[in-house]
């Protein structure tokens, strides 16, 4: 009896780390398990806060529940593409399918620390919104300056981020989301290590880089120093 | 001719039944599904990846790859390290960043770690981000030794990785996930700033020590000098947060 308990609440346990997701055949086996994997990860996260900014997007604290039932009642499916080339790592495609996501190659292939690749994950998660208008971004202002009054560019090509679709207005939308939850795991994971905690600050204190309006901005610092 | 006659009338009926079938069948947007983002061509930004014109030479710089050198050192280090350095190994294979063992096991190490650590460093390659700057994060959050200083300013020194596919290439990336992106490319240097300042948050009173204050500085004026400006921006914010 005692063994069957066991294995009930072991299945259960495994069961409730599990996401209701489906790949598609033509995915590989090593992408399918790092998704798998990193899915898990966010599912074991758990915490007891979060700032208000949090609770407004995810409708609750930081715990892997949260972020779990985000996710699955956005995304049913997975298949594999090259989402347009170039470094992506995922893309959605809403007017084909607005609860697939399409992940690329580059998922196993580049050598992010795993927090940086959940966000993106999110990040596409948040544009398969159909009801939201997929969150479209904005376009970046002209110019776009950084803290320092120089132009936001591509480290290397030099390109310029001014007049591209690649800014937020709002907190609410994929950037402010994604930055909102990573810098939420950051302060009140209470099981994360220092490192997961380290690249979550790393990779949020950037991404808040492409929220174009100040006052939000702001809005958004306030947010994560006062709670 | 009636045979030919009733074939067509024959032929075009079936052709108009399966046109009819087709249009009314619940499963027509399958069809659709079926397809891939890459098979359409009409996103605002395509972003067929285009080799950039320039190189940089010095970063065709290999680190010196010296296996044999790191498993000398691990076979000579002491049991007790020897476990934790399995441990170490088995945390970077199994890419998982949340490996309680991290904090638990890994967060005191001996000198000779340390300095296989560095073994280590070297024997990656420069496009795994997430292990090297793990081993950074390792030993900037348990600085002991001039040696972990002159490790640290050597991450500023290295030569910028351009690409997560090829450091020594440039590539034009998207720019809807592209700060994502470049910021894994300093990966290891922001580790190292993000030790730091975490280490000077919880122990201020190290600074008192001025041999340790200016250690801590050269590294900070080593980041100043990266050739990024993300690192600069965060040792300067560290410089004048700890007033160094």
């Amino acid at each position: 009896m005692k063994v069957f308990i066991s294995s009930v609440v072991f299945a259960v346990l495994v069961s409730s780390n599990v996401y209701a997701l489906s790949f598609d055949s033509d995915v590989p086996k090593s992408i399918q398990e790092q998704m798998n994997q990193d899915l898990v990860f966010i599912n074991q996260i758990s915490g007891t806060k979060a700032t208000p900014f949090h609770i407004k997007v995810f409708g609750d604290m930081v715990s892997g529940a949260t972020y779990k039932k985000f996710f699955e009642s956005r995304i049913t499916s997975v298949g594999l593409d090259d989402c347009g080339g170039g470094a992506a790592v995922a893309c959605v495609q809403p007017f084909f399918d607005p609860n697939k996501m399409w992940l690329t190659n580059n998922f196993i292939k580049f050598s992010h620390p795993q927090v940086a690749r959940m966000m993106v994950v999110y990040h596409e998660a948040r544009h398969s919104e159909t009801g939201n208008s997929n969150w479209g971004h904005a376009t970046c202002p002209r110019p776009f300056l950084d803290a320092n009054g120089k132009d936001m560019v591509s480290i290397w090509t030099g390109a310029k981020l001014e007049g591209q679709p690649a800014c937020d207005i709002n907190y609410m939308g994929s950037y402010g989301s994604s930055t909102i939850m990573l810098k939420n795991i950051s302060k009140f994971c209470s099981n994360c290590n220092e490192k997961v905690k380290m690249d979550a600050d790393i990779y949020a204190s950037d991404q808040i880089g492409r929220i174009s309006r100040p006052e939000v901005k702001k809005a958004m610092l306030a947010d994560f120093e006062n709670n | 001719m009636k045979t030919i006659k009733n074939k067509l009338i024959l032929g075009l009926s079936t052709g108009a039944l399966i046109l009819i079938g087709l249009f009314f069948s619940p499963y027509k947007f399958n069809f659709i599904n079926q397809n891939k983002p890459s098979d359409f061509d009409f996103r605002a930004n395509s972003n067929t990846t285009k080799q950039h014109n320039f190189t940089v030479q010095q970063a065709q710089q290999e680190l010196p790859f010296d296996q044999q050198k790191l498993s000398l050192m691990i076979d000579h280090l002491p049991e007790a390290d020897q476990l934790k350095w399995q441990t170490f190994e088995s945390i970077i294979i199994a890419k998982n960043d949340n490996d309680p063992r991290i904090d638990l096991e890994l967060k005191k190490l001996s000198p000779q770690l340390h300095q296989a650590l560095y073994e280590k460093y070297n024997t990656l390659k420069r496009e795994e981000h997430n292990s090297r700057g793990f081993i950074v994060f390792l030993i900037a959050r348990n600085l002991q030794s001039k040696d972990d200083i002159e490790f640290l300013k050597k991450i500023y020194q290295e030569d910028p990785c351009l690409s997560l596919s090829d450091c020594h290439i440039a590539l034009e990336d998207d720019p809807h996930h592209n700060s994502t992106n470049q910021m894994t490319l300093v990966y290891s240097q922001m580790s190292g700033l993000y030790s730091i300042e975490k280490q000077l948050i919880e122990n201020p009173n190290r600074l008192n020590n001025s041999t340790f204050r200016d250690e801590i500085l050269q590294i900070l004026i080593q980041a100043e000098n990266f050739p990024v400006i993300s690192v600069q921006n965060k040792a300067h914010q560290l410089r004048s947060r700890f007033k160094l």
